[in-house]
């Protein structure tokens, strides 16, 4: 009985102290013992395990939603951004935010950052980022070709350079078309130095930062005219295509699906090349896209992923 | 956001600065976890998150100043052993654990609650069971609070028994207790896609023909502890949070018949005797009868507001574990024990 009551005066000290953030001395005040007294019992409150320190997640974060993820795709990270509303908009908007805090934080001094150039994620992403002052000898190199689309090779050009900025490095451009017409064309675009050049680093990726496409061709790119013909995206449904990283297609198992498009006219990053990069980041949101993620995480494409609330939890559900 | 000399200019994007915060408490959030949760010294937690061990520590320290961390106090087991036999004793419970809270206020009875809760769910949690939970409860939600990941225990599965009431916004989707626990647990949670109350009984059995729903619904048998809160009726509360899919004289008819509580929507009087209503045949969620059938049916509640329907939910036996604390365990044996028992007269609907 004795002991009980002691257990209870600890507590209360110890409830007294961290809940209801009193000092030692008023607390002493108030049961009319020494300061040394209260010291002591909270020290044994500690030691008796009945003090416990928990984490309370502030609104607009999803750290739960985070290590569900993690778990059940086997990722390492999952980065959930706060979108203010489901329109695509916003969610792009907070998922490029997101992108860049976490590339801000993470970066290595020579890290080599490949970045894939057809997305609108990225996008967003550079034009969020902060200048990161405390790595060096970064190199950024673009791993999918981006002429040919006006629109598409303007902001590809603008992503690799503005982003070689911000981290103070050398930006290598891939000045080749991301679709050519032929294996022919392909082979002579590769003799090109400053394409041999750029290639040569792909092996040389430390961190790879991509966007997911799916299938349906998005905004951007229909603007564009389309790239792939009305054959081969027939052939990609039927084969069971669900989206695609760097213009290279998967079905819903994440499993590449080589035949629909000659291969060869992809210029850029091959999909298993990805397996042997350090850190893959997919930054993508929206339902649109949903389906598309899903096969890049069972793929295990990438290792960190980048979305919104509202996509992540369409992603749980399954 | 380039300007001539094609530098970034500072503040090119203009985004609200709320939201140019978060990806930095995101972060205090996760290193915070790691190393006050699950026990990761600063060295682990920077490898783990690809961070320096020196941004590390800045980061708990920060996290310390933004209130993310917070030191609780659980009560040591066995504090009021006394309550709990005479408590467990008149109602027919298997377990009466009751918490120490400082004043009989509702902040710090909630307290009581989620660290008995948490210790409770911690000691005796298995791998594999099936936790069901109702969809909102303050109780619940402070349970998942004072909680630390179980040590050993693995592929435990969360169910939702109840539908979402109110409206499905950003922060409460954040909140999700399912998802909080089943971190907590290391397991999955499975979400009920629906409301908890539709509009008519047509729609509720149009939701019920949902393959997702009913995937989710056919779990509730197989759910082998069950945490639920307790509610009172009180209408303008109840009006307000489920966003008008009840109206007041629904819920002052309720009253009128004599509805003390609710568990799941599930509407009962003083006695424990389910009450019928209007909601009837309109709620997606687990009934009382089948909640009887959880091995382990555990009401988290406490507080003089709640008190008859915490009566009610006990002379009914819905329930066969109570977690409370001492001002509402010191009401209870004061209380009468049923007089009738609601529970036989209903328990058998077939």
């Amino acid at each position: 009985m004795r002991n009980g009551a002691q257990a209870r005066l600890i507590a209360e000290v110890a409830r007294m102290y961290y809940e209801e953030q009193r000092t030692q001395l008023e607390i002493a005040t108030s049961l009319n013992v020494s300061q040394g007294t209260i010291c002591r019992f909270l020290k044994r409150a500690e030691k008796r395990g009945i003090v416990r320190t928990t984490i309370s997640p502030p609104a607009g974060t999803f750290v739960d939603l985070e290590e569900l993820l993690e778990r059940k795709f086997g990722l390492s990270q999952v980065i959930i951004a706060h979108a203010p509303n489901g329109s695509e908009e916003s969610m792009q908007g907070a998922v490029g935010a997101a992108a860049a805090h976490f590339l801000e934080t993470s970066l290595k001094p020579r890290a080599v950052i490949g970045v894939g150039s057809w997305s609108a994620s990225l996008l967003s992403m550079v034009e969020q980022m902060h200048p990161v002052w405390k790595v060096s000898k970064c190199k950024v190199v673009q791993i999918l070709g981006g002429e040919g689309y006006p629109s598409i090779e303007k902001h590809a050009c603008y992503l690799v350079s503005q982003l070689a900025r911000l981290v103070q490095g050398d930006a290598h451009l891939l000045p080749a078309p991301g679709l050519v017409a032929s294996q022919e064309a392909a082979d002579v675009m590769a003799q090109d130095p400053h394409v041999r050049e750029t290639m040569e680093l792909f092996g040389r990726i430390t961190v790879a930062v991509l966007g997911i496409g799916s299938i349906e061709p998005s905004p951007r790119l229909a603007g564009s005219g389309s790239t792939l013909s009305i054959e081969e995206l027939q052939s990609l449904k039927e084969k069971g295509a669900v989206g695609n990283i760097c213009l290279r297609f998967y079905n819903a198992s994440g499993e590449e699906i080589r035949d629909a498009v000659d291969g060869n006219r992809v210029f850029g990053l091959k999909l298993e090349r990805l397996k042997s990069i350090p850190m893959v980041i997919g930054v993508a949101c929206g339902k649109r896209k949903r389906q598309a993620i899903l096969g890049a995480l069972r793929g295990r494409w990438i290792n960190v992923l980048v979305t919104d609330q509202f996509t992540a939890e369409s992603l749980v559900m399954t | 956001m380039l300007n001539a000399e094609g530098r970034l200019e500072k503040g090119g994007y203009h985004f609200p600065e709320v939201l140019n915060k978060l990806p930095d408490l995101r972060l205090l959030t996760r290193v915070a976890r790691l190393y006050h949760e699950e026990g990761l010294n600063q060295t682990e937690v920077a490898d783990r998150l690809g961070l320096t061990q020196v941004a590390v520590s800045r980061l708990l320290k920060k996290a310390e100043k933004h209130g993310i961390v917070r030191t609780t106090v659980l009560t040591p087991p066995g504090t009021f052993a006394d309550l709990e036999g005479l408590i467990e004793e008149k109602f027919g419970l298997t377990q009466a654990i009751v918490g120490d809270a400082m004043r009989d206020s509702e902040e710090f009875v909630l307290n009581a609650i989620g660290s008995a809760a948490a210790q409770f769910i911690e000691s005796t949690l298995k791998t594999g069971e099936v936790i069901g939970i109702s969809s909102w409860s303050e109780s619940l939600l402070s349970m998942v609070e004072h909680m630390h990941p179980p040590r050993k225990v693995e592929n435990c599965l969360v169910v939702q028994m109840l539908g979402g009431v109110g409206n499905p916004s950003a922060e409460q989707h954040a909140n999700r207790l399912a998802t909080r626990l089943a971190r907590l647990v290391h397991g999955n949670a499975r979400f009920l896609p629906a409301p908890g109350v539709v509009g008519s009984g047509s729609a509720a059995k149009v939701l019920a023909q949902d393959p997702y729903v009913r995937e989710v619904v056919a779990l509730f048998e197989k759910v082998t502890l069950a945490l639920v809160g307790v509610g009172s009726i009180e209408p303008s509360a109840l009006v307000a949070s489920s966003g008008n899919i009840f109206s007041r004289e629904e819920l002052e008819a309720l009253q009128r018949k004599g509805a003390v509580g609710d568990i799941c929507l599930r509407f009962y009087d003083v006695n424990g005797c389910e009450v019928n209503g209007a909601f009837d045949g309109r709620v997606i969620g687990i009934d009382l009868p089948s909640l009887r059938r959880v091995p382990r049916s555990v009401a988290l509640c406490g507080g003089k507001k709640k008190f008859p329907a915490i009566l009610g939910a006990l002379r009914g036996k819905w329930v066969n574990t109570l977690i409370t604390d001492q001002y509402t365990a010191q009401r209870l044996v004061k209380a009468e024990p049923a007089k009738t028992t609601a529970a036989e007269s209903t328990l058998n609907p077939s």
